[in-house]
């Protein structure tokens, strides 16, 4: 009798020590990482105003086929945006001013000095449509479940490390049978679709002087055609937050391969890295117009 | 010892002696095949892999421990514990010279095995299934990362027989236990999805931790961490089912 | 002789949530009796032998079997002890060979043929290959009995063996029981409810009446002590036990 009495007392013993190491070795923290993420989202989201430094690069097998390298500024109150991108693709570049003031959108080419004036006619019902999110919040937190339910147990590979001034770190990657079968099939529809459709649309949309009234034929990034065998191979993010729960930096990369119509292997690397920085310090710039060369192009032709 | 491992033999060999069990041990075999026709499709049809050749065994398996394996094994253990006090058989394998102590680990014991036989059959069924995919060549790659996916996706099996067992030493037949079992296990994991922040503590919610030891970087604190909740886990349920079934009265 | 007791049996309390139970029982059997255990269904029979057997642990009061206490020690208690409680169960679904294979592999020493030898005994040799599903309910029993047989017991703890049973079996089991006892000097602890089926093959007898042991002795002293057949002993002992109106409808019952 005692010594099975004994045999019941050290396994209980031992378990519930084992269930509170689980607990002291943070296992809450599963999760927390993904929550932290969550939490910076939307307070980054909803700050009035800040600057973005971003880089987007994609290559394939190593050679670099595109690279935007631009700053955007936004300020929801002033309802303004202003920007500037360099776009690279192999030799050929680009420069690219844009603004958004008084209702009006502003796109310039750093290769030509007119500026290009879209003026929009329905600024109200875009207002309107933009902020539907922020104004229900019943949708919000609908949105959000169903987007936790759809994490599910990603949430597991979300690491987060927090330093003692407040900061916090988070970083995800995950490989091959990490990524769930649904968001692989997804992922690499889209890919391979987009991938077909920019090599179509190369020979004429953009070409005609290009809904903004600039010319990018001459940035043909030249992206493999892939036809066979598209995988999303690895998707990777790391932010970093601030004490704020800003996130002040932020690095998105997706590993895709696939085979183009010849049969050759391609492993395309794409990648955006973002700065956030002057949070609530941030006023877009304006351009003015008096005595510039100005295009005046119609609004419709951009919703589209 | 002797024993423990001669009872372990008995409850294995009532559980392979029921064609029931013959049948689901054909299903899990049979299972892995089933994605094939919908994996060819996106390979030969849209041009993607979907799921390439040398993921198809760890897909698989994500797929059944969320509710096949869990199923088959709810299903055993109801069967070995409450079917046997419900039709009385239990006394035939109590009244002999053998503690209760050696009864109880033997049943999880045959438990333990026939999981770790069906995680064979699906392993070796779903690769045979990624040889016959489109892109084939691949196939082999996957293995060595598909053999510790199975290997890790054993323990929280494990500790859901200990659950399981548990759980059926409440009832007197193997239907009331299953269900309660089944029900049980959807609770919790509709819970997880409403109460995220709590059901870290839940077993349940490790699953497919065997996704943790893929891709390399292997997050050791907090495969450490869920490590020590399984395991926890699976002790308290174990010890606590054996006092219960110390005192049970046949 | 020097008397060894097998069976020791001291101060057994046992109270069911349903009120029912034993109420201080003790005995005692010694190698080589045969020990009928007799009194009226819910008397507390089976309940004994539960606890005899460890499927049941007494809420007061000891068993020793060999002279090793069941509930310290059940592996040794229960080295060479077989039962048959009830009903006889026994896995449907397998042949009575398979069920005897899983008795049978529980005694490390035991050799191959004993599985043949206790078939042989109980005359199920010529099914056993049946799944016991198919079995009749007298053939279940013997298979039960052979399940209690195959571990080569010193002591057998029956309880209602010849339940379910013919005339025809019921008289087997006897021969079986009295030749098991004399040639193999195995001993037995049986009961039944009716003392007609067995008195003659028992040396001793308990009479067990609402919980309680009321009557205990060997079978001449009291057979001597009635002046009359064992049954009818039986009868007048559980009679004057019972008070005044159940008396007169135990009477009843008697005269029909």
């Amino acid at each position: 009798m005692k010594k099975k009495l004994v045999m019941v007392g050290a396994g209980l013993t031992i378990g519930s020590a084992l269930l509170v190491t689980s607990a002291f070795a943070d296992i809450g923290g599963a999760g927390g990482g993904y929550e932290a993420y969550k939490k910076a989202i939307k307070t980054t989201a909803a700050a009035e105003n800040a600057t973005q430094h971003y880089v987007l690069s994609v290559k394939d097998n190593g050679a670099e086929l595109l690279n935007v390298n631009g700053t955007l500024k936004e300020s929801r109150m002033a309802g303004g945006v202003s920007g500037s991108a360099e776009i690279a693709t192999g030799a050929a570049s680009e420069r690219l001013e844009f603004y958004h003031q008084d209702g009006a959108m502003i796109f310039k080419s750093g290769s030509s000095d007119t500026y290009n004036v879209a003026t929009e006619k329905h600024e109200a019902d875009r207002a309107d449509s933009h902020d539907w999110d922020r104004e229900d919040p019943a949708v919000g937190q609908g949105l959000e479940k169903l987007v936790d339910a759809l994490v599910g147990n990603l949430k597991n590979n979300v690491n987060l490390s927090k330093e003692a001034d407040g900061t916090q770190a988070i970083d995800m990657t995950l490989k091959g049978s990490q990524i769930p079968a649904a968001l692989n099939v997804i992922g690499s529809l889209v890919v391979k679709e987009a991938l077909n459709a920019e090599n179509v649309h190369q020979d004429s949309a953009l070409k005609d002087t290009g809904v903004v009234g600039i010319d990018l034929s001459r940035l043909d990034a030249k992206l493999p055609r892939l036809t066979q065998d598209v995988n999303v191979d690895q998707v990777s993010l790391r932010a970093e937050i601030d004490a704020n729960h800003y996130i002040v930096h932020q690095v998105v990369e997706l590993a895709v391969t696939g085979k183009d119509e010849a049969g050759v292997s391609h492993r395309l690397a794409v990648s955006a890295d973002i700065d956030t920085s002057d949070v609530n310090g941030t006023t877009p710039d304006t351009v003015d117009l008096t005595g510039k060369k100005i295009n005046k192009i119609e609004a419709d032709k951009l919703q589209d | 010892m002797e024993l423990l491992k001669r009872s372990t033999v008995n409850e294995l060999a009532k559980l392979y002696a029921r064609k029931k069990t013959i049948w689901l041990l054909l299903v899990a075999l049979l299972l892995p095949f089933a994605g094939l026709p919908v994996v060819r499709q996106l390979q030969n049809g849209l041009g993607i892999a979907g799921i390439a050749s040398d993921q198809y065994a760890v897909t698989i398996l994500n797929a059944m421990t969320l509710f096949v394996l869990p199923l088959l094994i709810f299903m055993t253990a109801s069967d070995m514990v409450s079917g046997e006090i419900g039709d009385k058989t239990i006394r035939s394998v109590l009244s002999r010279p053998v503690s209760r102590t050696k009864i109880y680990a033997a049943k999880l014991i045959a438990l333990f095995a026939h999981t770790a036989v069906l995680l064979l059959l699906v392993f070796v069924a779903s690769e045979a299934a990624a040889f016959l995919l489109p892109d084939a060549r691949d196939a082999s790659g996957g293995i060595g990362e598909a053999i510790l996916a199975y290997a890790a996706a054993a323990l929280p099996l494990f500790v859901l027989c200990t659950a399981a067992a548990w759980v059926s030493l409440g009832f007197k037949n193997a239907s009331g236990a299953l269900t309660v079992c089944i029900l049980l296990y959807a609770a919790a994991k509709g819970l997880a999805l409403v109460f995220p922040s709590y059901m870290v503590f839940s077993p349940i919610t490790y699953m497919n931790w065997h996704q943790l030891w893929l891709g390399g970087a292997i997050p050791a604190g907090r495969i450490f961490a869920i490590f020590s909740l399984l395991l926890g886990c699976g002790m308290v349920f174990y010890t606590t089912g054996y006092y219960f079934f110390d005192k049970k009265e046949a | 002789m020097s008397e060894e007791t097998v069976l020791d049996i001291e101060g057994l309390t046992k109270r069911y949530r349903n009120g029912r139970g034993v109420n201080e029982v003790s005995l005692r059997i010694a190698r080589g009796d045969v020990y009928g255990f007799f009194g009226p269904y819910g008397a507390g029979k089976s309940t004994v032998m539960k606890i005899a057997a460890g499927l049941v642990r007494a809420d007061r009061g000891r068993v020793r079997l060999f002279g090793t206490d069941v509930a310290e020690d059940y592996e040794r208690a229960m080295k060479h002890v077989g039962v048959l409680i009830e009903k006889a169960e026994a896995f449907e679904y397998m042949s009575a060979y398979k069920n005897l294979e899983l008795a049978a592999r529980l005694y490390p020493e035991l050799p191959r043929t004993r599985i043949d030898e206790v078939l042989e005994l109980t005359g199920l040799s010529a099914s056993k290959r049946e799944k016991v599903g198919h079995f009749s309910l007298g053939m279940k029993q013997r298979l039960g009995i052979a399940s209690a047989l195959v571990g080569r017991p010193e002591l057998l703890i029956l309880d209602e063996p010849t339940n379910g049973l013919d005339i025809e079996a019921t008289v087997d089991l006897r021969t079986l029981i009295f030749r098991l006892a004399s040639e193999e000097r195995i001993t037995f602890f049986l009961s039944s409810h009716l003392i007609s089926e067995m008195e003659s093959i028992c040396n001793r007898i308990g009479i067990i009446q609402d919980g309680r042991i009321i009557r205990e002795g060997s079978w001449q002293s009291l057979k001597q002590a009635s002046g009359q057949s064992l049954e009818s002993y039986y009868m007048s002992q559980i009679r004057s036990e019972k008070g005044g109106e159940t008396n007169g409808a135990a009477q009843a019952i008697d005269r029909q």
